[in-house]
Formats: C-alpha cells, structure tokens, sequence
C-alpha cells in the first residue's frame, strides 16, 4: 500500500487536481463558447487524455503476455489508469455527442455546412463515406470500442484482485491468454476509433497509417506518464525498494523507441503523400502548411522528434530518475503540439493559420479533461495495493534483473 | 503451486556443457568430412544453381523479351523475387543488432546463421534488378560519380536510387558486422587446426586473436556500436523498398501504411526462413542442444506477431480503400480479392493471415513437423503478397484499353528457383567452412553446473509457475 505521506500527497493533487479542473473546463466552455471553438478543443484536449486511458489498458495486457520487471512495477499504475475507462467513456460521449450536434467539428454530421455552396467537395466526400461516417454507426461504434475496452478492463482488474487475493497461478495463466486476444481487439478498434473520432473531422482525407501512428502517439504518453507516476511515488514504501536505475533505463528505451517510432509514422506518409501529390490527398497537408503551421511543423520536427531523441540517447538521462522525469514532462507538454497540429487544421477556421481561439480552448480542455481525469485515476490508485501482492513471477522478473545488472 | 523442480528458467543451452564441448562439437563439425546428406544436398543445390545460371545466361545475351512483361505489367516477377529476397534478410539483422540491444539471450545460437542468411538474401535479390537493368555491366550508372555522360546525373529523388544506397549500405554493414563476430571463433578454429591451408587462412582471416582481456573489451564496444549501426538499416532498408511503390500514384501501390507493413512483413518472412533452415541444420548437423525448442518458440512468436500486423495491414487497407471515396482504390482491392489474380490473393491470406495464427497454441509451437510446414506455408504467402502487391495494381490501368494480364515464362521461373540454388549453396557451403553457431557468444550463456545448483534451489524454493518460457514438457 502507499505509505501515509505518499496518501496525503495524493490527496492533495486531488485537490489541485480539481482546480486546474474547474478552472480548464471554465476556459475551454467559457471561451470555446464565445468563440465557437468549444468542441474543437474539448475534442483535442480529450483525445490527448483519452490516449492515457486507452494506454494503460495496452500496457495492463501488454504486461500479462511478455511479463518484466519494468512493467511489473507500473503493472498497478497502468490498471489504475485502465480503471477511468468507463469516466473516459462518458466524457466521451459528452464531447463527441455534442461535437456532433453543436458543432462543425466532425463536418459530415452538419447538414447545414455540408449545404454551403463553398464546402461542395466535403459534401460530395461526406456522402461517398456515407456508410461509415453517419451518426448511427458512429453512435453504435462508440459504444462497441468501450464495450470491449471496458470489458477487458473489468476482466484484467478482477482477476488481478483475485491473484492479490489467491496467489492462485491459475489467473496468471488466464490473463496471459486474454492478453494475446485483448492486444489483437485493441488494435483494431484504436484502428476504427481513429479513424472516426479523428482523421474523419476532415471527410476528405484518408491515410492507412492513422490508426498505428494515433497508437505510437498514446503509447509514448503513457509511458512518459508512468515515470512521472514512478518518481513521485517510488521516494518511500514498496516501489523504493523495486524501482531501479535499471527499471528507468527500460522505461527511458521505450520512450526513445516510442518517440522514434511517431516520428517514423509521422514522416513516412508526409513523404508518400508530397511525393504522390494526389488532390485526394494532399489538401491534408496544405492546411498544415501555411501561416504558423508552417512553423509549427519545424516545432514538431526539432522539439517533438530530435530533442527527445537527442536526450534519451544519452544513458545518464535514463537511469537518473529526476532527468528522466523532466524529459517526460517535456515529452507530455509536446504530445499537446502533436495533436493540435494533427487535429486543428482540419476544421475549416484554422486551414493554414493557427487559430488562437482554438488554441486556448484546447489548453482549457486539457486542464480540465486532464484534472478530472487525475482525479478519478488518483481516486482509483489509492483503492489497491501499489505493488501486485502474490504473483508468484515477481521472484523471477527481479532476478533477471538483478542478472541485467550484474552483466 | 506446482511440484517444485526449479526456480530457474530453462537452460538456453541444453546438456549441462563445458566450453571445450562447445568448440568441439561445433569445430568438430568443420574438422570432419562433410556428411554424404550434406553432398546429397549441396549436388541438388548447385545443379538448381547451375539451370538458374543458364537462365541468367540466356536471358542476359538474349534481353529481357524473354519475360513475360507487357506494356501495363512492366514490373513483375523481377521484383517479386527482389523484394521477397530482401525481406529474407530482415530476420538475420534483426536477430543480431535489435535483439542484441534487447538483451534478447537467446539470440546467441541463432544469430550466426541468420546473418549468413541474411548477406546471401542480398547476394540473390541483387540479381533481379542487375538483370533488369538489361545490361547488368553498366551496373555502376546509378552510383552518383563524376562521369563524361555530359549533364546526365542519377535522379535523387527517385527510390530506385534511395534503394541503392539503402541496400548497399545494407549490405556493408551486415557483412562487416558479421564478420567482426566471426573473429573470436576463426581464432578458435586457427588454434585447434594442425599446420597447413585452414590454419594458415584463418589465421589471417582470425586477425591476430588473441583472447585477451584488452581484445575482448574491444570487441564488445565494437560489436555493441555495430549493432546500435544496424538497427536503423532493418528499418530503413524496406522501408525504402516500399517507397518503390508507395511514391508513385498507382492505386495498391500509393498508401501510407506501406513502410511499417512491409518491415514487418520482411521481419514475418525472414523468421519464416531462419525457421525453416534451424530445424534442417539441427538435424543434420546434431545440434539439438544448442538450437532448443526454447528458440523455436521464441521465434514462432516473433512469427505469430509480425503475422499478425501483416494481417492489420491487410484489413487497414482494405478497409481505407472503402473508407476512401476513390473508384480506383476500391476498384483495386476488389479486383485483388475477386479478380482473376484472386487466387493468388487468398493463397496471401490464407498463408500470411491465417495459418500463423495456430501458432497462439503452445502444442503448435512445441511441434517441429507442424512449425516446419508452418514456416514453408508462410514463405510461399510472403512471396504470394508481393506478387499480389505488384501485378494486381499493374494488371488493371487506368485506361480498360491498356488491361493485361501477366504470366510468367519458364526463363523467369528458372531464374527464381536458380536463386534458390544460390541460396542453398552458399548456405551449406557456411554450414562447411564456418561454425554454424557463434561459440564465443555461446560459451558465456551456458548453464556449466546448473542442474547442481538448481537441484539444492529447489530444496528450499517452489517453482514460480508460468514462467518458463521454454516447453514443459521438454524439461519433464
């Protein structure tokens, strides 16, 4: 269990936390609101948050089928964190369904746009996308992403507890076998999500590789997210005595890896897509290529890829736990840059400038969504043990560990 | 809990060996003559080697008319088999450098002769093009030099360039890399072979081994800079062998999924054939213990998850092709899976998505016979999906006055098996002349006085359960 200082520190960012929150949602509805960017930044802002939730639940299966010492130290962080998935579901909802019915953020849902002699393209695309992208199937696949994320979820925290409880190597056996089912459900339904909730606010634009690079995306956060977590968490109490240099070198790898990997998926199909130079295609990136976009895009290339890049390679910043935590706290300021960048230009106000309006909104709704959002996974923390009590492979991950370090 | 029998992971290396053993069961192997099985296979080898020659031959003085290329398909079996050759090779480098710096330990065995797998991959992929070309002694012209054709430079921004420099450097790399591993066990077998022509060559070759500490320290930081070298190359070699495709504006061809799917497809297919070679080099050459079942399994996995991304990358197009609103994409994935190359399709389908997936079952992947067969079936849809990828987009044109089919002609079938024969040769001729399995790397993974050890654990611990990666039933 936390000790008790470590309880009172969470209960007091649980305080802050709502602050940032109340104060976040008065900006985002506030000046959304008067602005008409409302949606626009609720709808980044919870994708961004969204991405940590989702992720967890990743790491949570990821953990039961590959095991480690690395992930078995977050291995309650993660399940935590999968735990505000149904919270995640009805902010969800709230956003997108209002997005929807309010908004022009996902185009092809507003007939009254859709009618305006100027957005005849968009029209015409919305149309030919039909069977996809009207609000009943999207409504019904809403509802089917969360239901298998959420049930994985239930199942993975349950039998988690029951192995807290039995030590019974039965539930071990069992989630590693449902692990390797809930990756395969995982990707596919990231792979359908992303490509209603977000490549679809532009109806004209299609990409193969949006679902993988929205996963590298969240991935990335959500490890950055777990060392901010480890650090704070591991100055007393069982994860001081677990949590290594070692186990932030591991941590420090797959947020290089992840920062690669976005990247990669970042600028192969800007490559394909210049390169082919296809009207179908190519307005996505000329939206992005005007006014501060054009900046914004060097932001990405010099901030979002080579500076990580650049200090994770160095192995002092990866087994030092304070340099690391800071590198993860940059990286998580800059996943916001990335989703605006990826998002905003898409809606018909913000093609080739940045729109400042949206801009603020989204910050709000990052505070907000995001302070909400740290609560409940506080909330959700502080219920179970921080480390796993009986798992019987807890003695060998650490003694390959100790193996690692001694090799 | 279970009975307690050890709290240890399976051994890597089975049969509680000594380093001498090591160096005498696999130097032994290039001490004695060669098997009559190892001239039995190395004949049908060559003679195939030798057909494929005569095709090379014919269609080199004769020009590529001898395909059965048209105006609409203009690429198609060449490029099949060079992309399909290439992909080979992922599974050797990945083997080496990314599970190298993944601490992956199991990969000791194994990598020596998937890194040979992978520079003779190279050696057969670089054939297709080079006779592409039609006159494969102008090879040189794409290299950017100084030259007296006037104004005429190569054009950077074509692929065909990038892959030029991809492939070779490739290439370099791979081979310094697996050569530099090489050293310590060129210096084994120099020290144990009398005086005469093997021990003069690999003293040479061996560069002055001389087992110190200093000389081990060196190694190691340049194998571990090597490795750290090679790892982007895995993913920037096909990567840029997608960019073939994906930069120009045919539908099929031009979609932005096609770098990450065509290195996992190259990592699927590379595995699958490193399988298939593990278990025939294990067999023939009595290396049970050091090619476990523990490998195979580890391996079937890596098989079983870049299956199934390929399988991701399959519906992800399909599924963005309707999404997309363009005739022409939808046009080309139907056509793929109802046209009249669908035959081809679902054999791709059949063999990439589907049959990998039995390898979620542990008695699958316990079953050498099963995991043999498994790995052909995956070889045979890898080389499957290229020729969809390339001569379903092509076959159907924009203009329904340009549609043509394609079928290949002998020559070109020929030239394919003959790189097999290349392929077989060159490996068995390692398999004669160079230890199989790296020794020096061997000998720090193994399990000398385990058994001993783990039987006083196992007094005083239980087993933590489900944590032996390796069979079971193999240890019972």
């Amino acid at each position: 269990m936390l000790t008790e200082n470590q309880l009172q520190k969470v209960k007091s960012l649980q305080g802050k936390s709502l602050l940032a929150a109340i104060g976040g949602l008065i900006v985002a509805i506030g000046w959304g609101f008067l602005n008409g960017s409302m949606f626009q930044g609720l709808l980044i802002g919870y994708l961004l948050i969204f991405a940590l939730g989702v992720s967890s639940l990743a790491l949570v299966m990821l953990h039961h089928l590959c095991g480690g010492s690395w992930s078995f130290v977050a291995q309650r962080i993660a399940e935590a964190g999968s735990r505000t998935l149904p919270f995640l579901a009805l902010v969800g909802a709230l956003v997108m369904g209002g997005a929807l019915m309010f908004s022009t953020v996902f185009p092809w849902a507003n007939a009254e746009f859709l009618n305006i002699e100027e957005n005849h393209l968009i029209k015409y695309m919305s149309h030919e996308k039909e069977a996809f992208l009207n609000i009943k199937t999207f409504a019904i696949c809403f509802v089917g992403y969360f239901a298998v994320w959420i049930g994985f979820m239930l199942a993975f925290n349950g039998w988690s507890k029951k192995l807290d409880d039995t030590g019974d190597p039965k539930y071990i056996s069992k989630m590693k076998i449902w692990a390797g089912f809930g990756c395969v459900f995982y990707v596919l339904t990231m792979t359908f999500a992303a490509t209603h909730w977000a490549m679809s606010t532009d109806p004209t634009f299609f990409s193969t590789i949006y679902g993988a690079w929205m996963i590298a995306g969240g991935a990335l956060s959500m490890m950055c997210f777990c060392v901010i977590m480890l650090t704070w968490l591991s100055d007393e109490g069982p994860l001081a005595e677990k949590v290594s240099p070692q186990i932030y070198h591991h941590f420090g790898n797959f947020m290089l890896g992840f920062t690669i990997f976005w990247s990669y998926l970042s600028f192969s199909p800007f490559l394909i897509i210049w390169y082919g130079n296809l009207p179908e295609e190519i307005g996505w990136y000329l939206h992005r290529s005007g006014g501060g976009l054009a900046a914004m895009t060097v932001v990405l290339i010099v901030g979002v890829w080579f500076t990580p890049m650049y200090l994770l390679m160095m192995r002092n910043n990866k087994t030092n736990p304070n340099k690391l935590r800071k590198i993860a706290f940059y990286i998580l300021a800059t996943r916001v840059v990335d989703m605006y960048w990826n998002i905003a230009p898409s809606f018909e106000n913000n093609h080739n400038t940045i729109g400042w309006g949206t801009v603020v909104s989204t910050l709000g709704a990052v505070a907000g969504i995001g302070g909400l959002w740290l609560w409940v996974f506080l909330n959700e923390l502080k219920k179970r043990p921080i480390l796993p009590q009986q798992d019987p492979r807890e003695e060998l991950m650490f003694l390959k560990e100790k193996a690692h370090n001694h090799g | 809990m279970a009975e307690a029998s050890s709290n240890l992971r399976t051994p890597l290396i089975l049969g509680d060996k000594k380093p001498i053993e090591v160096s005498d069961d696999i130097c032994g192997i290039l001490e004695r003559k060669p098997t009559q099985l190892w001239w039995a296979a190395f004949g049908v080898s060559l003679f195939v080697l030798i057909v494929g020659a005569i095709a090379t031959a014919y269609q080199v003085s004769t020009g590529i008319g001898t395909w059965g290329l048209n105006k609409s398909v203009g690429w198609a079996f060449d490029i099949t088999n060079f992309v399909f050759w290439i992909g080979i090779g992922h599974a050797g480098t990945l083997i080496s450098a990314i599970l190298f710096l993944f601490r992956q330990r199991w990969r000791t065995s194994v990598n020596r002769a998937a890194e040979a797998m992978t520079i003779i991959a190279v050696l057969c992929a670089a054939i297709f093009p080079l006779i592409h070309m039609g006159r494969p002694w102008l090879a040189f012209w794409p290299l950017p030099y100084p030259n007296f054709r006037g104004p005429l430079w190569v054009n950077f921004r074509s692929p065909l360039v990038w892959d030029i420099f991809a492939i070779s450097t490739y290439f370099i790399i791979s081979s310094v890399f697996w050569y530099v591993g090489l050293i310590p066990d060129l210096a084994t077998i120099r020290d144990r072979a009398k005086e005469g022509i093997r021990k003069k060559i690999m003293g040479i070759l061996s560069l002055g081994w001389d087992g110190s500490y200093r000389t081990w320290v060196r190694y190691e930081t340049v194998y571990l800079l090597l490795a750290g070298l090679a790892t982007p190359l895995v993913v920037s070699v096909h990567t840029i062998v997608s960019m073939d495709f994906a930069t120009s504006i045919i539908p099929g061809w031009h979609t932005t999924i096609f770098p990450p799917y065509f290195v996992a497809g190259a990592v699927f297919s590379g595995f699958a054939m490193v399988l298939l070679l593990i278990p025939i080099a294990r067999k023939v050459m009595n290396l049970e213990d050091y090619f476990t079942m523990r490998h195979i399994d580890a391996m079937c996995k890596i098989i079983l998850l870049t299956g199934s991304i390929v399988g991701l990358a399959y519906l992800t197009e399909f599924f963005t092709a309707a999404y997309s609103g363009s005739v022409y994409e939808q046009f080309v994935f139907m056509n793929r899976a109802f046209g009249p190359y669908a035959w081809a399709y679902w054999i791709m389908v059949s063999c990439n998505v589907i049959s990998p997936q039995l390898m979620w079952f542990k008695r699958v992947r316990s079953n050498l016979y099963i995991v043999f067969a498994l790995t052909i079936v995956v070889n045979i849809g890898m080389w499957f999906e290229r020729f969809v990828i390339i001569v379903t987009s092509l076959h159907r044109d924009y203009l329904p006055s340009s549609w043509a089919d394609y079928t290949p002609t002998i020559i070109e079938l020929l030239t394919l098996a003959g790189t097999f024969g290349l392929f077989f040769t060159l490996f068995l001729l390692f398999c004669r002349f160079l230890p199989v399995i790296a020794m020096g790397e061997v000998k720090g993974i193994l399990s000398y006085g385990r058994s001993k050890r783990a039987r006083n654990v196992s007094k005083t611990c239980d087993e933590p359960v489900g944590m032996t990666p390796a069979l079971e039933g193999e240890e019972a």
